[in-house]
């Protein structure tokens, strides 16, 4: 009963503050016509200037720091400090918090990388992939924080992450499957040799393009969600203030399923990495 | 900045934070929280184990003690069948002793009533002659009875 009290009281406070500040910038925004590009676009693109509130000053970053890399800097510390305060060695009764850590590597130790790798092979590959899963999660959804910004939304953060999954899908394909066994894999057998030639040159493109459609799935979800997210809030300035009735729930939804999709995406980036490398130095047909 | 610009610096952020990242959970927080991991995996399945023996063996000493009790019941129903037959047998031996040992003691005193009844017979006949041959004495006056003659008439009152 408190809390129906409260929320509603809350929502009382969210309507009156977004009629004042609809009144205010209707009278502001009459002389001067939004930058609507620029405005999105400076939320989701890289930069050295630091927005921490409205009204309040930016910082300029020092040269050579950037949004984005700060981003990056941020998910390391981040997961290394939590992962280091909280993991102690012989921890046989954990706290909740400890769990909550332990069960993202759980979650890729038995949803990704055992089901597909095996216990044996899978076991070396754990650390590298959940890595990759925290890193890709933290730096999703550090972007949903106000003021910071969403690295995994930046194409040469996810294109540098597909490259090392298709430097290790070569590496691993080398390593289990030997040199040249590794190409005449790639060659479909009891085909013609012009044909199959063929095909093993568009089966290695295809180890490229997948890399690649990685790193392009990851950032245009990332940049979509954000823009999305974005896009209704601009739509207060563009059509009018008073919008801000319609666009900031909306605005408010997209924000809750971008906090899914930051997740999912990590999934589905360490899950498409741990089969092509799997794929890649497997024979075929096992 | 413009959306597909190349950035090669924050490339190689990327595989320098990964690198690091990759590097200090591989060395540093891999190892416990997998040995943990595993710890308690063997634990609960040790504890799983266990509860599963645990049980069994409650099963099979609920099996035991049903079997003992029936086994228990059994022997005391037949321990008392025993004691009922034994204490049967007993009454019945020694109600034969009794009516044994009454039928001698009847019979001995039968036989000394017997003897007694003679003795006293013996005694009045041998005072019946006295008698009479005291009264024959005082009837003629003298004692003229000899001791042969007073066992005569000793003789004849006895086949009287």
């Amino acid at each position: 009963m408190r809390l129906k009290r409260l929320y509603l009281l809350l929502l009382i406070v969210i309507l009156t503050s977004l009629t004042t500040s609809a009144v205010f910038a209707e009278e502001a925004s009459a002389s001067e016509s939004p930058d609507v590009s620029g405005t999105l676009f400076k939320h989701v693109l890289d930069g050295n200037k630091l927005e921490l509130f409205p009204f309040v000053p930016e910082i300029t970053l020092p040269h050579g720091i950037t949004m984005h890399r700060l981003m990056l800097v941020l998910s390391v510390l981040l997961i290394t400090g939590l992962y280091s305060a909280w993991i102690k060695r012989g921890d046989l009764k954990p706290k909740t918090r400890t769990i909550l850590l332990e069960s993202l590597v759980i979650f890729v130790r038995d949803d990704i990388v055992y089901p597909i790798m095996g216990e044996e092979r899978g076991a070396k590959w754990l650390p590298f992939f959940t890595t990759m899963f925290l890193f890709l999660s933290v730096l999703n959804l550090l972007g949903l924080i106000p003021a910071f910004k969403t690295a995994t939304g930046n194409i040469n953060v996810t294109t540098a992450m597909a490259i090392i999954v298709l430097l290790l899908t070569f590496i691993a394909g080398f390593k289990g499957l030997g040199f040249v066994h590794f190409f005449k894999n790639l060659f479909p057998e009891g085909t013609p040799l012009g044909i199959g030639i063929f095909v093993m040159l568009l089966e290695l493109l295809s180890l490229f393009t997948k890399s690649m459609v990685l790193s392009l799935r990851l950032f245009a979800n990332m940049f979509a969600g954000h823009l999305a997210i974005l896009s209704f809030l601009v739509l207060i300035f563009v059509i009018t203030p008073f919008f801000g009735f319609i666009s900031v729930p909306f605005s408010v939804f997209t924000y809750t399923l971008e906090v899914l999709v930051g997740l999912l995406q990590a999934f589905v980036f360490t899950l498409l990495s741990c089969i092509f490398i799997m794929m890649a130095s497997t024979p075929e047909g096992e | 900045m413009d959306l597909f610009t190349l950035d090669p610096g924050l490339v190689i952020w990327t595989w320098i934070s990964f690198g690091i990242l990759f590097f200090i959970l591989w060395k540093f927080v891999f190892p416990p929280l997998m040995e943990n991991l595993k710890k308690r995996e063997k634990t609960i399945a040790k504890s799983i184990d266990d509860a599963a023996a645990i049980e069994r063996r409650l099963v099979e000493i609920e099996a035991e003690r049903g079997e003992l009790l029936k086994k228990t019941n059994s022997e005391a129903d037949e321990l008392l069948l025993q004691t009922r037959s034994d204490a049967e047998e007993l009454k019945k031996r020694l109600l034969e002793k009794a009516e044994k040992e009454a039928e001698e003691v009847l019979v001995q005193a039968r036989r000394k009533a017997e003897a007694e009844r003679e003795a006293l017979l013996r005694a009045l006949q041998d005072d019946l002659a006295d008698f009479v041959c005291d009264a024959s004495e005082k009837v003629i006056g003298s004692a003229f009875i000899t001791e042969k003659e007073r066992e005569f008439s000793r003789e004849l009152v006895k086949e009287l």
